[in-house]
């Protein structure tokens, strides 16, 4: 027994002698390609760094990102001369991509341990797992009631929208724009040319401005448009706070008649409105809402997205073919999330495709229902905090919520 | 005074001319049913059959002394009379057929040269109206309407009005003229500057005339609606003339008790006459409660009318006086009120009242010899108005919002309102009115026509002592106004004067009977700057109606008299007081809008343009009428057919005009609001100067109306056995609506931060043709043995329809925001910006709208018991009614239909 061990120790020994005796075998191109989630386009790798470090010999090899080189989507690394041996790659670095159009950023870290670099197997791959990048910014709420004063006078000017970035990856809000449709989910028409399967009709733009990546937003965390960034509650007190919201919509006149209230908050860019008087959202719901990254220029999408639409009017003992102008269109394909708005009891269709969002939501379910007043419209969040978005907003929100940010 | 002096030394002078021939039998041919003279009947020597005369316009006729002859009167219509001379000198002709004791209850067709309609008091105690408005659906192309007293209601005839106030000349140039005296209109004010919600624009009369919910009927004798060519002697008209004559005398106590779907009338009068004194006196009162809907106490419109009429006649053996005088008060109140339940607050009000006190004096001097004067009028006739609208608004804005207050031109800061006040708005008016017109009738003997000479003047004086918009302009109602108060006083009285002549010829031929009625009559304003276009013009308004009647002849065994008559006649209606001085308006523009979270640090600044909207280029309205008539009477079934052409290329309206203003519009991103310790200071911001375009309206003369239609009646006998009488009576009306300036159009669309800058100018606009054809088809049943009448009307609809003007969708031209004016060129369609300028009317949007037949049937009864002095009547219209639906488009269009009903009793002690 005692023998046999021997024999094996030697056996070992010799075998160990053996490959000290031959010289280690350095392989002259390692090939690490970093895999990227499939949905990230335009991604650009930066601050990236790998590096391979030998289990056995604890030498550590560090690639520069400058050698990264981009293949499709993702990156291959070209590490020249290793020795075979065990290896613990970690490769880091800072992604800058778009998502769904939407720029955006994340820092990650991937790491492979205990892999054996060698002759015969020397690629290896690096898949970034440690986000997804699913989803992206969704309309979280739409306060479009508004509140109402002690004396009971509807109060408008505290209405607001938020949006919120509802992936793992921080994203950029420049560019994006707050659509109003421009037919009501009230009234029925049959347009000519039907465009809705590839366009929303808008009766409003108004876009977050920036030089492209000056408004990221954290994973989870939203941004508050208001029609007004003032303390609402100093003249009103049944009002909100909204000095803290992120962007308003100011509408600069000059004309007296319309005075818009300029708060602290910075300005959307108005790319287009229908009214020449001051903006609000419909204060009982009767058009849809949808947030687009736009994807052209201001010039090139005033030239050229003006939608001519006709239809049949009947009223009363007549019935005319009539042109409703003042219509712009953005492609359904810029449109991050859309919700159709309506009340019941005067609902007649849904003014956005279903596949931007096959249901619709409400505050009052009858037409001029006081009792909607302060509330809103909320997207539900699943069990860990992300909203719900199948594209579906009878499914994924809740009607006449309490408006989130009413007294507090 | 010195006028009046030579005006009574001047009938003097007329009335001495011809007092002498003693040599002469006088006579008076009178109606032998009406006691009316009978105007040109040739009065012949029965024997000779040679004629002597004809009767003149009051009837008389002097012949040479003969006392053997014996005389032969005929004139068409009447039975001729062979008679001796008889001692008193009246001759009295019998109808051919008689209307004796015949009760008619619809509008007749005047039997004169001018085409109008009566309305007899019994016509009216038949159709049970609440206010003036619901006569009219007595006239030719009237429907009966459901009454709407929560709105001005204003007189439209012979046309299918829009409602559009561009198009109200129509019923600002309808006179009203109560027993004499004009309603007067001229100075009405009462708008709510700057107002935007239905319950004050809804209830704006201004420049659309009389508001006839505010002419109660009870104290109304007879209504003569001129439809066509009125005499020279009535002027400032367009349209229309309403001759109101209110009873006098009588020895009545009467009480009237009304109530109908929307409303509840009392009315009540005592009569007194002392027949040996010829002394008059009438007093009523009257008092109407309407709501716009009956479970809403808060909406509601109330009238009280009171009036003394006093009448005294002295009869000498050489001439008549009569002295007439009214005093009139009326009031009219619309109340519009939030309820608290539903609503905000107990301030939340709407009222305007109207209170005019008018005083009318008249005198009438009429010869009764032999002389070229026959008759003077003297009319005097005053009314002050009290009128007053009050809003009030609890306004709690949503937005930091300013009120302009500067009346200067220039920069100023502007305030900044509180988000919560409770806001007040007056408007006070008080017009002051004041009418003189003096008439002399003349008469030239002639023995083959009659004739008579119609001489007249008149002025009117239109002044407003009321302080007009009065509000705290630190606490507007309306939070968008343009204008500034300015008291009314301020605006110069408007006067107008008018000199008038007219002759009436009738000549009797033995191939049938001429009538001639050819006046003129001038007219100019006074006292208006030299600047105005009207300053010293005299405006001519000549009127022709010409009949010819012929002879009496049978048909299918009956008398017949047939008349075709033609007239053509210019009318002129003088520009109101707000047309002709509008209210300045202060154009502002924000240089600096900055918010700042301590409400001391908040800065407005504007650039404050004045612009005076007067347009003095402004000349009066001006309709010329045509019209053909034919009257045919069979046996006394009568049927008048007219047709008529108005053209009014003049009409007022209200167009915008657009102009380039330049402000500073100052960059506030700059400033840290945390460092602030007081307003920002605008020395300090850097700006850049921004050319923008704004507009302003004025009042011209460039809206055309034409009225073209042809208007019948037919008036059958009352039946015997059955007691019934058939009345149709109908229109087919075209009205076509055009204007004639370029009409200006800036769009609301914001395009990159700013309201789309140019202003495209279209050649014309709102254009519209409308038909309609209506015929009314009324039997009336009066049983004299139970004292029972009663009346069922088919009204049919038989169609209307509506067009609009087909107008281009692309400018003509366009104003760039420099003021520079450009001509439109092809490819501006795609340009970004210009391409808005295109209008989106489409092709169906011009094509004829049609909606067919509609009948409604409506029923009347009336009964009167105890010995005629209760009388009791109700109405239920619409009892049954007939729209089928129809196809439009491929549309099903259904029409409902509500009946509605009144009941009223009235008491005769």
């Amino acid at each position: 027994m005692l023998k046999s061990i021997m024999m094996m120790l030697a056996l070992a020994m010799c075998l160990t002698s053996c490959s000290s005796d031959d010289p280690i075998p350095v392989i002259p191109t390692t090939m690490v390609t970093l895999e990227v989630p499939v949905n990230l386009e335009n991604t650009v790798l930066s601050n990236a760094n790998a590096t391979l470090t030998n289990v056995e010999t604890k030498q550590v090899t560090t690639v520069e990102g400058a050698k990264f080189v981009k293949d499709g989507n993702g990156y291959k690394i070209m590490c020249n001369d290793l020795e075979a041996g065990t290896y613990n790659v970690v490769v880091t670095g800072h992604l800058d991509f778009t998502l769904n159009g939407v720029a955006g950023q994340k820092d990650f870290e991937v790491t492979s341990d205990n892999v054996v670099i060698s002759e015969t197997s020397h690629d290896l791959k690096m898949v970034v797992s440690t986000f997804t990048a699913q989803g992206g910014f969704v309309i979280s709420e739409i306060f479009f009631t508004g509140t109402s004063t002690p004396e009971g006078k509807s109060y408008s000017g505290d209405q607001y929208i938020i949006i919120t970035n509802n992936s793992d990856v921080t994203l950029y809000a420049d560019s994006i724009a707050v659509l109003e449709s421009a037919f009501l989910t009230t009234a029925k028409e049959d347009y000519t040319p039907d465009i809705m399967s590839t366009h929303f009709s808008v009766q409003a733009c108004y876009m977050i401005p920036g030089n492209g990546k000056s408004v990221p937003v954290e994973p989870g965390q939203s941004l508050k448009l208001a029609l007004n960034a003032i303390n609402h509650t100093t003249e009103q007190p049944n009002s909100i706070d909204l000095s803290n919201a992120d962007f308003e919509f100011y509408d600069e006149t000059s004309n007296p008649n319309f005075t818009d209230v300029d708060g602290n908050a910075p300005n959307l860019d108005k790319w287009y409105c229908y009214t020449a008087t001051i903006y609000q959202f419909h204060s009982r719901g009767f058009n849809s809402m949808a947030i687009a990254k736009m994807q052209t220029s201001k010039e090139d999408w005033l030239e050229n997205y003006v939608y001519d639409a006709t239809y049949l009017f009947v009223f009363g003992d007549f019935s005319k073919e009539m042109t409703k102008s003042g219509i712009y269109k953005v492609p359904n394909e810029w449109i991050l999330d859309g919700v159709n708005l309506s009340v019941e009891s005067v609902r007649e269709w849904n003014v956005l495709d279903a596949s931007i969002d096959a249901g619709w939501t409400y505050c009052g379910k009858v037409d001029r229902d006081d009792t909607r007043i302060n509330k809103s419209v909320i997207r539900k969040q699943d069990a860990n905090g992300k909203y719900v978005d199948t594209n579906n907003s009878t499914n994924d929100f809740t009607p006449e919520a309490p408006a989130s940010l009413l007294n507090k | 005074m010195q006028l009046i002096r030579y005006i009574i030394l001047a009938l003097l002078v007329l009335n001495i001319q011809l007092a002498d021939a003693q040599t002469l039998i006088n006579g008076i041919v009178l109606d032998s049913e009406t006691m009316e003279p009978i105007i040109g009947a040739t009065v012949a020597d029965a024997k000779k059959g040679k004629a002597l005369t004809v009767t003149q316009a009051d009837g008389s006729f002097a012949i040479p002394k003969n006392n053997e002859v014996e005389l032969r009167i005929t004139s068409i219509g009447y039975k001729p009379l062979v008679t001796a001379i008889t001692p008193d000198g009246r001759y009295l002709l019998q109808a051919e057929v008689s209307q004796l004791g015949e009760v008619v209850v619809t509008a007749q067709e005047n039997r004169g040269l001018t085409t109008s309609s009566r309305i007899e008091k019994h016509a009216m105690e038949h159709l049970q109206p609440s206010s003036f408005s619901d006569l009219l659906e007595l006239i030719p192309g009237g429907r009966s309407i459901d009454p709407s007293l929560s709105t001005p209601n204003n007189i439209h005839i012979r046309e299918i009005s829009t409602g559009n106030s561009n198009y109200a000349t129509s019923s600002l140039g309808t006179s009203f003229i109560i027993d004499g005296a004009p309603i007067s209109t001229g100075a009405n004010m009462q708008y709510l500057a700057g107002s935007w919600d239905d319950m004050a624009t809804s209830r704006d009369n201004t420049n659309a005339g009389v508001d006839m919910r505010g002419i109660a009927t009870d104290d109304i004798e007879r209504v003569e609606i001129v439809r066509g060519i009125p005499s020279v002697e009535y002027g400032d008209l367009t349209s229309g003339l309403v001759k109101i004559e209110r009873r006098r005398g009588g020895h009545d106590m009467k009480f009237r008790l009304k109530a109908d779907m929307g409303s509840k009338l009392f009315y009540a009068a005592k009569d007194f006459e002392w027949e040996q004194h010829r002394l008059t006196l009438n007093l009523s009162a009257d008092y109407l409660d309407a709501k716009a809907d009956p479970r809403n106490r808060l909406e509601n419109y109330k009238r009280v009318t009171i009036s003394t009429r006093l009448q005294k006649q002295w009869e000498q053996t050489d001439y008549m006086l009569t002295f007439s005088s009214n005093i009139d008060f009326s009031r009219s109140l619309d109340n519009d009120k939030e309820d608290i339940d539903q609503s905000y607050s107990a301030e939340d009000s709407y009222r305007s009242s109207y209170n005019r006190y008018a005083l009318l004096t008249a005198l009438q001097f009429k010869t009764k010899r032999p002389s070229w004067l026959k008759s003077a009028d003297l009319t005097v006739s005053t009314s002050l108005e009290n009128d007053l609208i009050e809003r009030t608004r609890l306004v709690q804005l949503s937005r930091m919002t300013v009120a302009p207050l500067s009346k200067e031109e220039g920069e100023n800061d502007a305030y900044i309102l509180p988000y919560k006040y409770i806001g007040h708005h007056e408007v006070e008016g008080k017009p002051v009115n004041a009418y003189v017109k003096l008439n002399a009738r003349l008469q030239i003997p002639n023995n083959r026509v009659s004739n008579s000479l119609l001489l007249g003047t008149d002025w009117n004086l239109d002044k407003n002592l009321g302080r007009g918009q009065v509000f705290d302009p630190m606490k507007p109602v309306y939070t968008g106004i343009s204008s500034r108060q300015r008291s009314l006083k301020e605006i110069p009285a408007n006067h107008r004067l008018s000199a008038y002549a007219e002759e009436n010829v009738k000549w009797p031929t033995s191939i049938g009977s001429l009538e001639l009625t050819a006046g003129i009559r001038a007219t100019t304003m006074l006292n208006i700057d030299t600047e105005y276009a009207m300053k010293g013009k005299l405006y001519w308004d000549p009127r022709i109606n010409v009949g010819y009647s012929l002879p009496r002849l049978s048909l299918f065994g009956q008398p017949a008299f047939i008349r075709i008559a033609a007239g053509i006649g210019q009318h002129t209606k003088m520009p109101t007081m707000e047309q002709l001085f509008p209210d300045m308006l202060y154009i502002d523009f924000i240089q600096l809008n900055y918010y700042h979270d301590n409400p001391d640090y908040r800065r407005i600044n504007l650039m404050t343009y004045i612009v005076n909207p007067r347009n003095t280029a402004l000349e009066p309205a001006r309709n010329l009428k045509k019209e053909v008539s034919i009257d045919i009477n069979i046996g006394g079934n009568r049927l008048a057919v007219t047709a008529f052409r108005e053209k009014m290329t003049s009409g007022f309206r209200m167009q915008s005009y657009y102009r380039t203003y330049q402000y500073k519009q100052y960059d506030a991103s700059g400033i840290e609001a945390a460092s602030l310790t007081a307003q920002p200071n605008l020395s300090d911001l850097p700006y850049t100067v921004i050319n923008e375009l704004a507009g302003y309206g004025n009042y011209t003369n460039g809206s055309m109306t034409l009225k073209e239609g042809i208007e019948y009646t037919l008036e059958s006998k009352r039946f015997p056995v059955i007691l019934t009488r058939l009345t149709i009576n109908g229109a087919y009306f075209r009205t076509t609506y055009d204007n004639s300036i370029v009409d200006s159009y800036r769009p609301s669309q914001v395009i990159d931060n700013r309201q789309i800058q140019y202003v495209g100018l279209y050649a014309n606009d709102d254009g519209s043709v409308r038909e309609s054809f209506n015929t009314n088809f009324t039997l009336d049943t009066d049983v004299p043995r139970l004292k029972l009448g009663f009346s069922l009307s088919a009204q049919c609809l038989w169609f209307t329809t509506s067009q609009r003007k087909e107008i281009s969708n692309y400018p003509v031209q366009y104003i760039a925001p420099d003021g520079s004016i450009h001509e439109w060129r092809e490819g501006d369609a795609d340009d970004m910006y210009l391409r808005w300028l295109v209008r989106d009317y489409t092709s169906s949007q011009f094509e004829k709208n049609r909606v067919p037949f509609a009948m409604n049937v409506n029923m009347k009864v009336t009964k009167k018991l105890f010995d005629d002095r209760l009388h009791i009547a109700m109405f239920c219209n619409k009892l049954w009614a007939y729209t089928p639906d129809y196809d439009s488009r491929g549309t099903t269009i259904r029409r409902h239909v509500t009946p509605y009903f009144g009941l009223e009793m009235n008491i005769k002690l």
